[in-house]
Protein backbone atom coordinates (compact mmCIF):
# COMPACT_ATOMS: atom_id res chain seq x y z
CA UNK A 1 0.00 0.00 0.00
CA UNK A 2 1.25 3.21 -1.07
CA UNK A 3 1.92 5.80 1.86
CA UNK A 4 2.17 9.54 1.61
CA UNK A 5 5.73 9.55 2.45
CA UNK A 6 6.61 6.71 -0.29
CA UNK A 7 8.87 8.58 -3.26
CA UNK A 8 5.67 8.39 -5.49
CA UNK A 9 3.69 9.64 -2.62
CA UNK A 10 5.47 12.60 -2.98
CA UNK A 11 5.92 12.76 -6.75
CA UNK A 12 2.12 12.70 -7.23
CA UNK A 13 1.97 15.50 -4.32
CA UNK A 14 4.52 18.16 -6.38
CA UNK A 15 2.34 20.03 -8.32
CA UNK A 16 3.41 19.59 -12.12
CA UNK A 17 1.66 21.52 -14.54
CA UNK A 18 1.19 19.89 -18.03
CA UNK A 19 1.53 21.49 -20.97
CA UNK A 20 -1.94 22.28 -22.79
CA UNK A 21 -3.08 19.37 -25.13
CA UNK A 22 -1.81 21.02 -28.12
CA UNK A 23 1.41 22.03 -27.22
CA UNK A 24 1.94 17.95 -26.39
CA UNK A 25 0.72 16.88 -29.83
CA UNK A 26 2.76 20.06 -30.88
CA UNK A 27 5.89 18.89 -29.45
CA UNK A 28 5.14 15.12 -29.92
CA UNK A 29 5.39 16.01 -34.25
CA UNK A 30 8.13 18.20 -33.81
CA UNK A 31 9.73 14.85 -31.71
CA UNK A 32 8.61 12.39 -34.67
CA UNK A 33 9.98 14.49 -37.23
CA UNK A 34 13.39 15.62 -36.03
CA UNK A 35 14.86 12.68 -33.55
CA UNK A 36 15.83 9.84 -36.17
CA UNK A 37 17.62 12.06 -38.47
CA UNK A 38 19.40 13.80 -35.13
CA UNK A 39 20.28 10.62 -33.68
CA UNK A 40 21.95 9.36 -37.12
CA UNK A 41 24.46 12.32 -37.24
CA UNK A 42 25.04 11.92 -33.73
CA UNK A 43 25.80 8.32 -33.93
CA UNK A 44 28.19 8.79 -37.17
CA UNK A 45 29.76 11.47 -34.81
CA UNK A 46 30.31 9.10 -31.67
CA UNK A 47 30.22 5.70 -33.26
CA UNK A 48 27.95 4.90 -30.58
CA UNK A 49 24.13 4.05 -30.82
CA UNK A 50 23.54 4.18 -27.13
CA UNK A 51 25.19 7.70 -26.53
CA UNK A 52 23.94 8.79 -30.02
CA UNK A 53 20.37 7.91 -28.52
CA UNK A 54 21.06 9.47 -25.15
CA UNK A 55 22.49 12.48 -26.43
CA UNK A 56 19.54 13.37 -28.90
CA UNK A 57 16.97 12.60 -26.30
CA UNK A 58 18.42 14.76 -23.43
CA UNK A 59 18.55 17.44 -26.43
CA UNK A 60 14.74 16.93 -26.70
CA UNK A 61 14.38 16.55 -22.93
CA UNK A 62 15.74 20.21 -22.37
CA UNK A 63 13.49 21.61 -25.76
CA UNK A 64 10.24 19.87 -23.69
CA UNK A 65 11.50 21.75 -20.63
CA UNK A 66 11.69 25.34 -22.04
CA UNK A 67 9.07 24.16 -25.13
CA UNK A 68 7.15 27.24 -24.62
CA UNK A 69 9.96 29.28 -25.71
CA UNK A 70 11.77 27.45 -28.31
CA UNK A 71 8.83 26.57 -30.48
CA UNK A 72 8.85 30.38 -31.23
CA UNK A 73 12.11 30.27 -32.61
CA UNK A 74 12.64 30.68 -35.76
CA UNK A 75 14.51 27.48 -36.13
CA UNK A 76 13.78 25.01 -33.26
CA UNK A 77 15.25 21.82 -34.77
CA UNK A 78 18.30 24.21 -34.83
CA UNK A 79 18.53 24.44 -31.26
CA UNK A 80 18.24 20.84 -30.32
CA UNK A 81 20.85 19.99 -33.25
CA UNK A 82 23.02 22.34 -31.36
CA UNK A 83 21.98 21.24 -27.90
CA UNK A 84 22.93 17.89 -28.67
CA UNK A 85 25.94 18.42 -30.76
CA UNK A 86 27.42 20.39 -27.41
CA UNK A 87 26.13 17.93 -25.17
CA UNK A 88 28.23 15.44 -27.49
CA UNK A 89 31.12 17.61 -27.90
CA UNK A 90 31.79 18.50 -24.31
CA UNK A 91 31.47 14.54 -23.38
CA UNK A 92 33.74 14.09 -26.02
CA UNK A 93 35.97 16.78 -24.63
CA UNK A 94 35.95 15.37 -21.19
CA UNK A 95 37.15 12.10 -22.08
CA UNK A 96 40.06 14.27 -23.25
CA UNK A 97 42.11 12.18 -26.30
CA UNK A 98 40.44 11.24 -29.61
CA UNK A 99 42.75 8.05 -29.03
CA UNK A 100 40.31 6.79 -26.26
CA UNK A 101 37.56 7.20 -28.47
CA UNK A 102 39.10 5.44 -31.38
CA UNK A 103 39.58 2.35 -29.15
CA UNK A 104 36.26 2.51 -27.82
CA UNK A 105 35.35 2.38 -31.62
CA UNK A 106 37.46 -1.05 -32.03
CA UNK A 107 35.82 -2.58 -28.86
CA UNK A 108 31.48 -1.94 -30.02
CA UNK A 109 30.06 -5.14 -31.11
CA UNK A 110 27.11 -3.86 -31.95
CA UNK A 111 25.23 -4.03 -35.24
CA UNK A 112 26.33 -1.53 -37.56
CA UNK A 113 26.00 -0.71 -41.17
CA UNK A 114 27.19 -2.66 -43.91
CA UNK A 115 29.62 -2.61 -46.60
CA UNK A 116 30.59 1.12 -47.53
CA UNK A 117 28.43 2.10 -44.96
CA UNK A 118 31.38 0.65 -42.63
CA UNK A 119 34.25 2.33 -44.24
CA UNK A 120 33.35 5.64 -44.04
CA UNK A 121 32.02 5.21 -40.31
CA UNK A 122 35.45 3.90 -39.61
CA UNK A 123 37.14 6.70 -41.53
CA UNK A 124 35.30 9.26 -40.03
CA UNK A 125 35.75 7.39 -36.69
CA UNK A 126 39.54 8.41 -37.51
CA UNK A 127 39.81 11.87 -38.43
CA UNK A 128 39.79 14.82 -36.37
CA UNK A 129 36.58 15.58 -34.22
CA UNK A 130 36.30 19.40 -35.53
CA UNK A 131 36.65 17.86 -38.84
CA UNK A 132 34.26 14.84 -38.57
CA UNK A 133 31.84 17.55 -36.92
CA UNK A 134 32.02 19.78 -39.86
CA UNK A 135 31.57 17.01 -42.36
CA UNK A 136 28.56 15.16 -40.96
CA UNK A 137 26.86 18.67 -40.17
CA UNK A 138 27.54 19.39 -43.99
CA UNK A 139 26.92 16.34 -45.47
CA UNK A 140 24.13 14.76 -43.42
CA UNK A 141 22.45 17.62 -42.03
CA UNK A 142 22.92 19.58 -45.10
CA UNK A 143 23.86 22.35 -43.08
CA UNK A 144 25.48 24.95 -45.20
CA UNK A 145 28.81 26.99 -44.09
CA UNK A 146 27.71 30.13 -42.39
CA UNK A 147 25.12 27.73 -40.60
CA UNK A 148 27.59 25.24 -39.46
CA UNK A 149 29.19 28.18 -38.17
CA UNK A 150 26.36 29.82 -36.15
CA UNK A 151 26.12 26.72 -34.57
CA UNK A 152 29.78 26.23 -33.44
CA UNK A 153 30.21 29.79 -32.96
CA UNK A 154 33.26 30.26 -35.45
CA UNK A 155 34.19 31.98 -38.40
CA UNK A 156 32.93 30.74 -41.55
CA UNK A 157 36.53 30.28 -42.76
CA UNK A 158 37.15 27.90 -39.91
CA UNK A 159 34.38 25.89 -40.98
CA UNK A 160 35.77 25.58 -44.28
CA UNK A 161 39.47 24.49 -43.16
CA UNK A 162 37.69 21.85 -41.19
CA UNK A 163 35.20 20.62 -44.30
CA UNK A 164 38.35 20.85 -46.57
CA UNK A 165 40.38 18.90 -44.02
CA UNK A 166 37.82 16.47 -42.96
CA UNK A 167 36.92 15.96 -46.86
CA UNK A 168 40.56 15.14 -47.80
CA UNK A 169 40.90 12.83 -44.50
CA UNK A 170 38.20 10.58 -45.20
CA UNK A 171 38.75 10.45 -49.22
CA UNK A 172 42.65 9.51 -48.34
CA UNK A 173 41.12 6.89 -45.97
CA UNK A 174 38.60 5.32 -48.42
CA UNK A 175 40.94 5.65 -51.06
CA UNK A 176 43.37 3.45 -49.41
CA UNK A 177 40.87 1.21 -48.51
CA UNK A 178 40.09 1.19 -51.99
CA UNK A 179 43.40 0.64 -53.34
CA UNK A 180 43.55 -2.23 -50.80
CA UNK A 181 41.10 -4.20 -51.59
CA UNK A 182 41.72 -3.97 -55.03
CA UNK A 183 44.79 -5.47 -54.70
CA UNK B 1 41.23 20.21 -54.16
CA UNK B 2 37.47 18.33 -54.31
CA UNK B 3 35.89 18.65 -57.56
CA UNK B 4 32.11 18.61 -58.21
CA UNK B 5 32.66 14.88 -59.06
CA UNK B 6 33.96 14.87 -55.36
CA UNK B 7 31.25 16.57 -54.06
CA UNK B 8 28.50 14.44 -55.42
CA UNK B 9 30.19 11.46 -53.76
CA UNK B 10 30.30 12.92 -50.38
CA UNK B 11 27.04 13.57 -51.08
CA UNK B 12 25.56 10.17 -51.89
CA UNK B 13 27.64 8.42 -49.71
CA UNK B 14 26.33 10.29 -46.78
CA UNK B 15 22.75 10.24 -47.87
CA UNK B 16 23.33 6.50 -47.79
CA UNK B 17 24.99 6.39 -44.29
CA UNK B 18 22.23 8.75 -42.90
CA UNK B 19 19.03 6.01 -44.09
CA UNK B 20 20.92 3.56 -42.93
CA UNK B 21 21.57 5.28 -39.44
CA UNK B 22 17.98 6.09 -39.29
CA UNK B 23 17.21 2.40 -39.46
CA UNK B 24 19.01 1.73 -36.93
CA UNK B 25 18.49 3.76 -34.65
CA UNK B 26 16.13 3.66 -31.97
CA UNK B 27 15.43 6.92 -30.15
CA UNK B 28 12.82 6.25 -26.98
CA UNK B 29 9.04 7.48 -27.54
CA UNK B 30 7.92 11.09 -26.86
CA UNK B 31 5.84 9.78 -23.93
CA UNK B 32 9.24 9.03 -22.76
CA UNK B 33 10.70 12.07 -23.31
CA UNK B 34 7.43 13.38 -21.58
CA UNK B 35 8.16 11.12 -18.71
CA UNK B 36 11.56 12.18 -17.82
CA UNK B 37 10.71 16.00 -17.90
CA UNK B 38 8.11 15.31 -15.62
CA UNK B 39 10.46 13.38 -13.39
CA UNK B 40 12.98 16.31 -13.48
CA UNK B 41 10.39 18.88 -12.64
CA UNK B 42 9.01 16.70 -9.62
CA UNK B 43 12.76 16.48 -8.29
CA UNK B 44 13.35 19.97 -8.19
CA UNK B 45 10.31 21.02 -6.71
CA UNK B 46 11.16 18.23 -3.92
CA UNK B 47 14.78 19.85 -3.76
CA UNK B 48 13.44 22.89 -3.43
CA UNK B 49 11.02 22.03 -0.34
CA UNK B 50 14.01 20.12 1.35
CA UNK B 51 16.39 23.45 0.46
CA UNK B 52 13.38 25.53 2.34
CA UNK B 53 13.49 22.76 5.22
CA UNK B 54 17.34 23.47 5.85
CA UNK B 55 16.68 27.21 6.19
CA UNK B 56 14.20 26.82 8.58
CA UNK B 57 15.58 24.11 10.87
CA UNK B 58 18.69 26.15 11.82
CA UNK B 59 16.10 29.09 11.95
CA UNK B 60 14.32 26.91 14.91
CA UNK B 61 17.36 25.95 15.96
CA UNK B 62 18.68 29.49 16.41
CA UNK B 63 15.59 30.41 18.33
CA UNK B 64 15.89 27.79 20.73
CA UNK B 65 19.10 28.94 21.29
CA UNK B 66 18.22 32.32 22.14
CA UNK B 67 15.74 31.13 24.55
CA UNK B 68 17.98 29.48 26.26
CA UNK B 69 20.66 32.06 26.23
CA UNK B 70 20.75 33.11 30.06
CA UNK B 71 21.33 29.59 30.66
CA UNK B 72 23.89 28.97 28.57
CA UNK B 73 27.22 30.61 28.61
CA UNK B 74 29.17 30.06 25.02
CA UNK B 75 32.17 27.83 25.23
CA UNK B 76 35.74 31.31 24.79
CA UNK B 77 36.74 32.26 22.13
CA UNK B 78 34.59 29.74 19.97
CA UNK B 79 32.72 31.93 17.53
CA UNK B 80 29.05 29.85 18.05
CA UNK B 81 25.95 31.22 16.63
CA UNK B 82 24.75 32.03 20.22
CA UNK B 83 27.33 35.04 20.17
CA UNK B 84 26.30 35.94 16.83
CA UNK B 85 22.25 35.84 17.43
CA UNK B 86 23.48 37.18 21.20
CA UNK B 87 23.77 40.67 19.41
CA UNK B 88 20.59 40.63 17.27
CA UNK B 89 17.45 40.87 19.24
CA UNK B 90 15.23 37.81 18.43
CA UNK B 91 11.44 37.05 19.26
CA UNK B 92 10.77 33.41 19.79
CA UNK B 93 7.22 33.50 18.43
CA UNK B 94 8.10 35.20 15.31
CA UNK B 95 10.06 32.24 13.43
CA UNK B 96 11.52 34.91 10.77
CA UNK B 97 12.66 37.14 12.75
CA UNK B 98 15.61 35.04 13.09
CA UNK B 99 16.37 34.77 9.59
CA UNK B 100 15.47 38.12 8.72
CA UNK B 101 17.87 40.27 11.05
CA UNK B 102 21.14 37.67 10.97
CA UNK B 103 22.06 39.93 7.18
CA UNK B 104 21.67 43.55 8.93
CA UNK B 105 24.59 42.24 11.11
CA UNK B 106 26.04 41.20 8.82
CA UNK B 107 26.22 43.65 6.42
CA UNK B 108 27.44 46.24 8.82
CA UNK B 109 30.70 43.63 9.07
CA UNK B 110 30.64 43.03 5.29
CA UNK B 111 31.03 46.75 5.00
CA UNK B 112 34.70 46.85 6.07
CA UNK B 113 35.39 43.50 4.05
CA UNK B 114 37.46 43.86 1.15
CA UNK B 115 35.35 42.42 -2.12
CA UNK B 116 35.56 39.08 -2.86
CA UNK B 117 38.55 37.33 -4.45
CA UNK B 118 38.70 34.44 -6.66
CA UNK B 119 39.05 32.12 -3.98
CA UNK B 120 35.85 33.22 -2.79
CA UNK B 121 33.89 33.43 -5.57
CA UNK B 122 34.72 29.74 -6.71
CA UNK B 123 32.41 27.42 -6.08
CA UNK B 124 29.66 29.73 -5.64
CA UNK B 125 26.08 29.53 -6.69
CA UNK B 126 24.58 33.03 -8.13
CA UNK B 127 21.92 34.31 -10.83
CA UNK B 128 24.30 35.67 -14.00
CA UNK B 129 22.79 37.05 -17.10
CA UNK B 130 22.64 34.77 -19.59
CA UNK B 131 25.04 34.01 -22.23
CA UNK B 132 23.12 34.75 -25.50
CA UNK B 133 20.57 33.06 -27.17
CA UNK B 134 20.82 29.60 -27.76
CA UNK B 135 22.71 28.83 -25.18
CA UNK B 136 20.08 28.11 -22.32
CA UNK B 137 20.82 24.62 -22.03
CA UNK B 138 24.03 24.21 -22.02
CA UNK B 139 24.87 27.45 -19.70
CA UNK B 140 22.40 27.52 -17.31
CA UNK B 141 22.47 30.65 -15.16
CA UNK B 142 19.80 30.53 -12.96
CA UNK B 143 21.71 29.97 -10.84
CA UNK B 144 25.17 29.30 -12.19
CA UNK B 145 27.54 27.38 -10.15
CA UNK B 146 31.51 29.00 -10.57
CA UNK B 147 33.91 26.36 -11.31
CA UNK B 148 37.39 26.95 -12.18
CA UNK B 149 38.81 27.54 -15.48
CA UNK B 150 39.54 23.62 -16.15
CA UNK B 151 36.77 22.50 -13.92
CA UNK B 152 34.01 20.08 -15.22
CA UNK B 153 31.68 23.76 -15.69
CA UNK B 154 29.70 24.62 -17.48
CA UNK B 155 29.94 27.98 -16.27
CA UNK B 156 33.64 29.17 -15.38
CA UNK B 157 35.16 31.62 -13.41
CA UNK B 158 38.40 32.46 -15.40
CA UNK B 159 39.78 36.01 -13.77
CA UNK B 160 38.87 38.16 -10.65
CA UNK B 161 40.35 41.69 -9.98
CA UNK B 162 39.04 44.43 -7.93
CA UNK B 163 39.13 48.07 -9.12
CA UNK B 164 37.08 51.44 -9.00
CA UNK B 165 34.29 51.33 -11.59
CA UNK B 166 34.41 55.20 -11.00
CA UNK B 167 36.42 57.90 -9.86
CA UNK B 168 35.23 57.83 -6.60
CA UNK B 169 33.65 55.21 -6.32
CA UNK B 170 34.19 51.79 -3.98
CA UNK B 171 36.41 48.76 -4.32
CA UNK B 172 34.44 46.42 -6.47
CA UNK B 173 35.26 42.65 -7.75
CA UNK B 174 34.96 42.29 -11.73
CA UNK B 175 34.73 38.66 -12.78
CA UNK B 176 35.57 36.93 -16.22
CA UNK B 177 33.15 34.28 -16.56
CA UNK B 178 32.68 31.81 -19.39
CA UNK B 179 30.78 29.19 -20.47
CA UNK B 180 31.46 26.70 -23.62
CA UNK B 181 27.99 25.93 -25.59
CA UNK B 182 30.05 24.57 -28.80
CA UNK B 183 33.49 25.18 -29.37
CA UNK B 184 34.08 28.64 -28.93
CA UNK B 185 33.97 30.30 -25.48
CA UNK B 186 31.66 33.24 -24.31
CA UNK B 187 33.16 35.24 -21.84
CA UNK B 188 31.30 37.95 -20.19
CA UNK B 189 32.67 40.68 -17.84
CA UNK B 190 30.49 40.89 -14.64
CA UNK B 191 30.56 43.37 -11.36
CA UNK B 192 29.93 41.06 -8.52
CA UNK B 193 29.09 42.02 -4.75
CA UNK B 194 28.15 40.88 -1.87
CA UNK B 195 24.00 39.73 -1.02
CA UNK B 196 23.76 38.70 1.99
CA UNK B 197 25.58 34.97 2.78
CA UNK B 198 26.11 34.89 -0.42
CA UNK B 199 26.88 37.16 -3.81
CA UNK B 200 25.24 38.57 -6.59
CA UNK B 201 25.60 40.31 -10.10
CA UNK B 202 25.55 43.96 -9.79
CA UNK B 203 26.42 44.93 -13.41
CA UNK B 204 27.36 43.60 -16.34
CA UNK B 205 30.06 45.02 -18.01
CA UNK B 206 30.93 43.07 -21.03
CA UNK B 207 29.64 40.44 -22.86
CA UNK B 208 31.02 38.65 -25.87
CA UNK B 209 28.58 38.01 -28.81
CA UNK B 210 28.38 34.12 -29.89
CA UNK B 211 30.24 33.88 -33.15
CA UNK B 212 30.94 38.06 -33.10
CA UNK B 213 33.79 40.21 -33.11
CA UNK B 214 35.17 41.01 -29.92
CA UNK B 215 35.82 37.98 -27.74
CA UNK B 216 37.36 39.34 -24.24
CA UNK B 217 40.29 36.98 -23.34
CA UNK B 218 41.57 39.07 -20.14
CA UNK B 219 40.90 41.38 -17.65
CA UNK B 220 43.12 43.82 -15.53
CA UNK B 221 42.31 46.57 -12.87
CA UNK B 222 43.07 50.02 -14.94
CA UNK B 223 45.97 52.30 -12.93
CA UNK B 224 43.74 55.31 -12.20
CA UNK B 225 40.54 53.61 -12.66
CA UNK B 226 38.00 51.43 -14.64
CA UNK B 227 39.09 47.72 -15.85
CA UNK B 228 40.84 47.19 -18.84
CA UNK B 229 39.24 44.42 -21.21
CA UNK B 230 41.53 42.97 -23.44
CA UNK B 231 39.54 41.92 -26.92
CA UNK B 232 40.25 39.48 -29.95
CA UNK B 233 38.34 40.56 -33.39
CA UNK B 234 38.23 36.44 -33.14
CA UNK B 235 37.23 33.81 -30.70
CA UNK B 236 40.72 32.10 -30.33
CA UNK B 237 38.40 28.72 -29.95
CA UNK B 238 39.95 26.58 -33.00
CA UNK B 239 43.52 27.85 -32.95
CA UNK B 240 46.52 27.53 -30.86
CA UNK B 241 47.97 30.64 -33.13
CA UNK B 242 46.95 34.43 -32.34
CA UNK B 243 49.92 36.12 -34.23
CA UNK B 244 47.89 37.48 -36.99
CA UNK B 245 44.50 38.06 -34.73
CA UNK B 246 43.51 41.64 -34.64
CA UNK B 247 43.74 42.87 -30.90
CA UNK B 248 42.78 45.76 -29.12
CA UNK B 249 42.31 47.10 -25.49
CA UNK B 250 39.33 49.09 -23.96
CA UNK B 251 38.50 50.40 -20.76
CA UNK B 252 34.99 50.47 -18.81
CA UNK B 253 34.50 53.74 -16.37
CA UNK B 254 31.96 55.60 -15.38
CA UNK B 255 29.24 53.13 -17.35
CA UNK B 256 31.01 52.99 -20.43
CA UNK B 257 33.57 51.33 -22.87
CA UNK B 258 36.02 53.53 -24.69
CA UNK B 259 38.95 52.09 -26.71
CA UNK B 260 42.64 52.71 -25.72
CA UNK B 261 45.62 53.80 -28.25
CA UNK B 262 49.06 53.44 -28.04
CA UNK B 263 50.83 51.57 -25.51
CA UNK B 264 49.39 50.44 -22.08
CA UNK B 265 51.15 49.65 -19.31
CA UNK B 266 51.02 46.55 -17.40
CA UNK B 267 50.10 44.25 -20.78
CA UNK B 268 51.66 41.25 -21.27
CA UNK B 269 51.86 40.14 -25.10
CA UNK B 270 54.22 36.72 -25.01
CA UNK B 271 54.89 34.20 -27.06
CA UNK B 272 56.73 31.86 -24.63
CA UNK B 273 58.85 28.61 -25.81
CA UNK B 274 60.07 25.89 -23.42
CA UNK B 275 62.33 23.29 -24.60
CA UNK B 276 63.75 20.14 -22.94
CA UNK B 277 66.96 18.27 -23.14
CA UNK B 278 68.57 15.72 -21.32
CA UNK B 279 72.02 16.77 -20.02
CA UNK B 280 72.94 13.71 -18.17
CA UNK B 281 72.31 10.22 -17.38
CA UNK B 282 72.34 8.33 -14.04
CA UNK B 283 71.32 5.16 -13.65
CA UNK B 284 67.97 5.40 -13.65
CA UNK B 285 67.88 9.10 -13.89
CA UNK B 286 68.06 11.80 -16.38
CA UNK B 287 69.04 15.37 -15.66
CA UNK B 288 66.73 17.55 -18.00
CA UNK B 289 67.32 20.93 -19.06
CA UNK B 290 64.43 23.07 -19.40
CA UNK B 291 64.41 26.40 -20.85
CA UNK B 292 61.55 29.32 -21.86
CA UNK B 293 62.47 31.78 -24.18
CA UNK B 294 60.03 34.61 -24.31
CA UNK B 295 59.59 35.59 -28.20
CA UNK B 296 57.08 37.91 -27.57
CA UNK B 297 57.21 41.71 -27.91
CA UNK B 298 56.50 42.56 -24.04
CA UNK B 299 57.70 41.20 -21.05
CA UNK B 300 55.77 37.89 -19.32
CA UNK B 301 53.69 38.22 -16.30
CA UNK B 302 54.62 34.90 -14.18
CA UNK B 303 53.89 31.55 -15.36
CA UNK B 304 54.33 27.69 -14.23
CA UNK B 305 56.17 24.95 -15.26
CA UNK B 306 54.90 21.47 -15.12
CA UNK B 307 55.62 18.02 -16.18
CA UNK B 308 53.04 15.05 -17.12
CA UNK B 309 54.33 11.58 -18.62
CA UNK B 310 53.51 8.14 -18.94
CA UNK B 311 53.83 5.74 -15.93
CA UNK B 312 57.06 4.72 -16.29
CA UNK B 313 58.98 7.96 -15.82
CA UNK B 314 58.40 10.78 -13.38
CA UNK B 315 59.88 14.03 -11.72
CA UNK B 316 62.31 12.22 -8.85
CA UNK B 317 60.98 11.85 -5.80
CA UNK B 318 57.17 12.30 -6.92
CA UNK B 319 54.13 10.35 -8.47
CA UNK B 320 53.93 10.34 -12.02
CA UNK B 321 50.67 12.58 -13.83
CA UNK B 322 48.65 10.96 -16.64
CA UNK B 323 49.00 13.73 -19.63
CA UNK B 324 45.38 12.91 -19.96
CA UNK B 325 44.75 14.05 -16.45
CA UNK B 326 46.96 17.40 -16.50
CA UNK B 327 50.22 18.13 -15.58
CA UNK B 328 51.85 18.17 -12.13
CA UNK B 329 53.29 21.67 -10.79
CA UNK B 330 56.90 21.79 -10.97
CA UNK B 331 57.84 25.39 -10.30
CA UNK B 332 56.68 28.88 -10.93
CA UNK B 333 58.28 31.73 -12.35
CA UNK B 334 57.64 35.67 -12.02
CA UNK B 335 58.00 36.87 -15.23
CA UNK B 336 60.52 36.93 -18.10
CA UNK B 337 61.79 40.06 -20.13
CA UNK B 338 60.98 40.39 -23.85
CA UNK B 339 63.78 38.68 -25.72
CA UNK B 340 65.20 36.66 -22.83
CA UNK B 341 65.58 33.20 -21.48
CA UNK B 342 64.68 30.84 -18.11
CA UNK B 343 66.90 27.72 -17.80
CA UNK B 344 66.12 25.27 -15.02
CA UNK B 345 67.34 21.72 -14.29
CA UNK B 346 65.20 18.41 -13.21
CA UNK B 347 66.07 15.23 -12.40
CA UNK B 348 63.92 12.53 -14.23
CA UNK B 349 63.36 8.90 -12.81
CA UNK B 350 62.91 6.42 -15.83
CA UNK B 351 62.32 2.68 -14.83
CA UNK B 352 64.50 0.25 -16.37
CA UNK B 353 63.54 -0.87 -19.98
CA UNK B 354 62.74 -4.36 -18.52
CA UNK B 355 59.82 -2.91 -16.50
CA UNK B 356 57.99 -1.23 -18.77
CA UNK B 357 55.07 -2.64 -19.45
CA UNK B 358 54.35 -4.35 -22.59
CA UNK B 359 51.81 -2.38 -24.09
CA UNK B 360 54.17 0.78 -24.26
CA UNK B 361 57.51 -0.99 -25.86
CA UNK B 362 56.61 0.08 -29.14
CA UNK B 363 55.66 3.37 -28.87
CA UNK B 364 58.02 4.19 -26.09
CA UNK B 365 57.36 5.83 -22.47
CA UNK B 366 57.17 10.00 -22.53
CA UNK B 367 57.71 12.93 -20.73
CA UNK B 368 55.61 16.47 -21.49
CA UNK B 369 56.81 19.75 -20.04
CA UNK B 370 53.87 21.77 -19.89
CA UNK B 371 53.88 25.73 -19.92
CA UNK B 372 51.16 27.85 -18.17
CA UNK B 373 49.89 31.27 -17.93
CA UNK B 374 47.28 31.80 -15.03
CA UNK B 375 46.18 35.10 -15.83
CA UNK B 376 43.90 35.01 -12.83
CA UNK B 377 46.96 35.64 -10.49
CA UNK B 378 48.48 38.66 -12.26
CA UNK B 379 46.77 42.18 -12.13
CA UNK B 380 47.38 43.32 -16.07
CA UNK B 381 46.62 41.17 -19.28
CA UNK B 382 48.10 38.54 -20.07
CA UNK B 383 47.94 36.95 -23.87
CA UNK B 384 49.82 34.18 -25.26
CA UNK B 385 50.30 34.29 -28.87
CA UNK B 386 51.58 30.38 -29.76
CA UNK B 387 50.57 28.06 -27.62
CA UNK B 388 51.83 25.40 -30.04
CA UNK B 389 55.55 25.68 -28.45
CA UNK B 390 54.29 25.73 -24.64
CA UNK B 391 55.17 22.29 -24.13
CA UNK B 392 57.56 19.67 -25.34
CA UNK B 393 57.36 15.87 -25.84
CA UNK B 394 60.69 13.76 -24.79
CA UNK B 395 60.05 10.14 -26.17
CA UNK B 396 62.32 7.38 -24.69
CA UNK B 397 62.55 4.69 -26.93
CA UNK B 398 62.13 0.56 -25.73
CA UNK B 399 65.52 -0.01 -27.61
CA UNK B 400 67.16 2.59 -25.41
CA UNK B 401 68.18 4.30 -28.76
CA UNK B 402 66.99 7.66 -27.31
Amino acid sequence: MMTRDSPDAILDSVSVEPPPLRANQEFDDFYAANVRALTSQLLAYTGNKAEAEDLVAEAFCRALARWKKVRDYQNPVAWVRRVAWNLATSQLRRRGVVQRFLNRQRETHETAPDGDRVDLMRALASIQPNHRKAVILRYMAGLTVSEIAEQEGTPEATVRSWLFRGKAALADRLSIRDEREQR
Amino acid sequence: MSTPEDEIRFAEAFNELGEAAELMVEPPAAADIRGRVRRRRATRVTVAAVAALALIAPASWMLQQAATAEEQAPAAGEPTVEATSGDVPVKPQDPTSAIESAPDAETQTLETEPPPAYDDLLGQSLELPDFGEGTEAACPTEPAQLTSADGDGPIHLIKVVHARLSANGPLQAVALVGCRPGEAMIRQVLAIEADGDGFAVAEQLYRYEYGENGSVYDIAPDAEYGVLLGLLAVEPCCSTQIQDVDRWIERYRDGGLEQLTGGVPGTHITDLAVTAEVVGSGADTREVAVTVTNLGEDDAAQFTLGICSTESIRLAGEDHTECSDGSAHVETVNGLEAGESYETTWTIEVDPREEWPEHSRAYGQEFIVVLQMPSNLVDALVLETDWDNNSFQRIFAYDATD
